[in-house]
């Protein structure tokens, strides 16, 4: 694989929805992608495979990304999502959670007379759903062109509830960019803030860069793994 | 500049004042004459607006501030300039237990964790003990902000409350409406403390009315929700996780508006990922 600086660009049917204050990782996006096609394999063969939040050291997966080490942790290098048509504010919508009483009665046997959607852990949701309203988004990458773009081809959506129609994707843009120096690529957005959790190492000589703060995070995939938390600077805010 | 046309808050701040404002401050007045007490403050909205019209009767009130220990950072910021620019008496009492160690010994919001069936209730430490210790200091009268609209349990205490009023006027209240702002929004507990609500029906507009009305300055967390999007009933004061309200979105709020608290909460209460 040749790694160069890329840019990724996702255009997109209306927006994207996410939690974080910031859009989705490019590295989290190629290692999900990866990880479901090691487990289809592994169901293909017959044989069982461990979750990897299961394990307490989770694999890293061979992405077609360069590594930073600039920091005593090394990290993928690639940013987060930035939408490349900043909205002034995001759009809030709602999604609606209730449980399954069918599904709860095939899942036990010793169900009680009724399960309340009132109170308690089964109690119905009416959410916020926070949606980026943009139709574009871009993500900045040392990697494989090809690569990454062979692993992104497949998906036509990202971002929270895609079954509801969120965050659907029209199509990828995968472009060298050798505009970018490494630095930038591997760490920054397009408007030059931070663009990825990035630990103290990585900023020792570039400062002046605005990010979202000191805070704890995952510095890889899988992010949500305890092993992959530290505290990092964050990156910027996407209404910032 | 900004344009009041355009300005909800300086809207709001222009529309007519239709509560008899020299009334309630006659009824604090008298609520601290023959109780004493303090007045609860929580860093609100409602509980501003309460503090705005004690001041004006008594600027030595004891102003009480129950710390959860987990109250929003720009909270204590801000209760801190308040203090200084407002020079409040001001009596800071901490749980017992903060809400985090309370919810981490509940051992509710961990799948992995056992319940505790003797853990520490909320309400006792952050509200009662606290409250007691207050009354203790500084009489068995209390002026706080909460509002009958704010839930139908407070809504039918203070209905109950009005209900068992003796009128003493001379002449009698002779309508519901002097009836409700003579005698409305005081409880008389059994413990024998006395809490007052002169804002206790209140609708939030005029709430925010007189706030912009007198230019009082509000807790930095409510401009915070409106920026993130937060529709006008979410934006609510208080220590920055409990149970209530997760399944309107609570944590949504505050895992986009303030990331790392929400990561540092989370590694204590797993179960805070679930509400997001």
């Amino acid at each position: 694989m040749t790694f160069e600086p890329v840019r990724v660009r996702a255009h997109l049917a209306g927006g994207i929805a996410h939690a974080a204050p910031w859009g989705i990782a490019l590295d989290g996006l190629l290692a999900s992608e990866l990880w479901a096609r090691t487990k289809a394999a592994a169901r293909d063969a017959g044989k069982t495979y461990q979750r990897a939040l299961e394990q307490d050291d989770p694999p890293d997966l061979p992405l077609p990304l360069a590594r930073c080490d600039r920091g005593r942790t090394w990290h993928w290098a690639a940013t987060c999502a930035r939408p490349d048509d900043l909205p002034s504010r995001v759009d809030v919508r709602s999604w609606i959670g209730r449980v399954d009483q069918r599904a709860l009665d095939q899942a036990s046997v010793g169900l009680p007379k009724t399960v309340s959607d009132r109170q308690g852990r089964y109690r119905a949701r009416r959410m916020p759903l926070l949606v980026t309203p943009c139709r574009s988004v871009t993500w900045h990458a040392i990697g494989d062109a090809a690569a990454i773009t062979e692993l992104l081809e497949g998906l036509d959506s990202i971002g929270k509830k895609r079954s509801s129609g969120e965050g659907h994707v029209l199509r990828w843009e995968i472009t060298p960019a050798p505009d970018l120096d490494p630095y930038a690529a591997a760490h920054l957005h397009p408007d030059g803030t931070l663009g990825r959790p990035t630990p103290a190492g990585c900023l020792q000589d570039h400062t002046g860069i605005l990010d979202g703060g000191l805070g704890r995070a995952g510095i890889r995939p899988p992010y949500m793994h305890p092993a992959r938390q530290q505290q990092l600077h964050l990156p910027a805010p996407v209404n910032s | 500049m900004t344009t009041p046309g355009l300005d909800l808050q300086a809207l709001r701040g222009l529309r007519a004042q239709h509560r008899d404002l020299n009334l309630i401050r006659e009824r604090i007045e008298d609520h601290l004459d023959q109780n004493e007490g303090y007045l609860a403050f929580s860093g609100g909205k409602d509980s501003l607006v309460v503090l705005h019209l004690t001041l004006a009767v008594d600027p030595d009130v004891p102003i009480a501030f129950f710390d959860s220990g987990l109250e929003f950072p720009e909270t204590y910021v801000y209760l801190e300039q308040l203090a200084h620019q407002w020079r409040l008496n001001l009596d800071v009492i901490p749980a017992r237990h903060t809400t985090l160690e309370v919810l981490v010994a509940s051992g509710a919001w961990d799948h992995h964790a056992t319940r505790d069936p003797h853990a520490p209730d909320l309400h006792q430490v952050l509200i009662r003990e606290p409250a007691a210790k207050a009354h203790d200091r500084h009489g068995a009268g209390e002026l706080w902000g909460v509002r009958a609209e704010e839930s139908r349990g407070r809504a039918a205490a203070y209905a109950n409350a009005l209900r068992d009023q003796t009128c003493h006027c001379s002449p009698p209240c002779s309508s519901t409406h002097q009836r409700r702002a003579r005698h409305g929004g005081r409880i008389a507990r059994v413990d024998g403390t006395t809490a007052y609500s002169p804002v206790w029906d209140w609708k939030t507009p005029e709430i925010w009315g007189h706030i912009a009305r007198n230019h009082l300055p509000t807790n930095p967390v409510y401009d915070k929700l409106r920026r993130l999007g937060a529709p006008e009933h979410f934006l609510r004061v208080a220590h920055m996780v409990d149970g209530t309200r997760l399944e309107e979105g609570r944590i949504t709020w505050l895992r986009r508006g303030w990331p790392a608290l929400f990561e540092d909460l989370a590694t204590a209460l797993p179960r805070l990922r679930e509400f997001i």
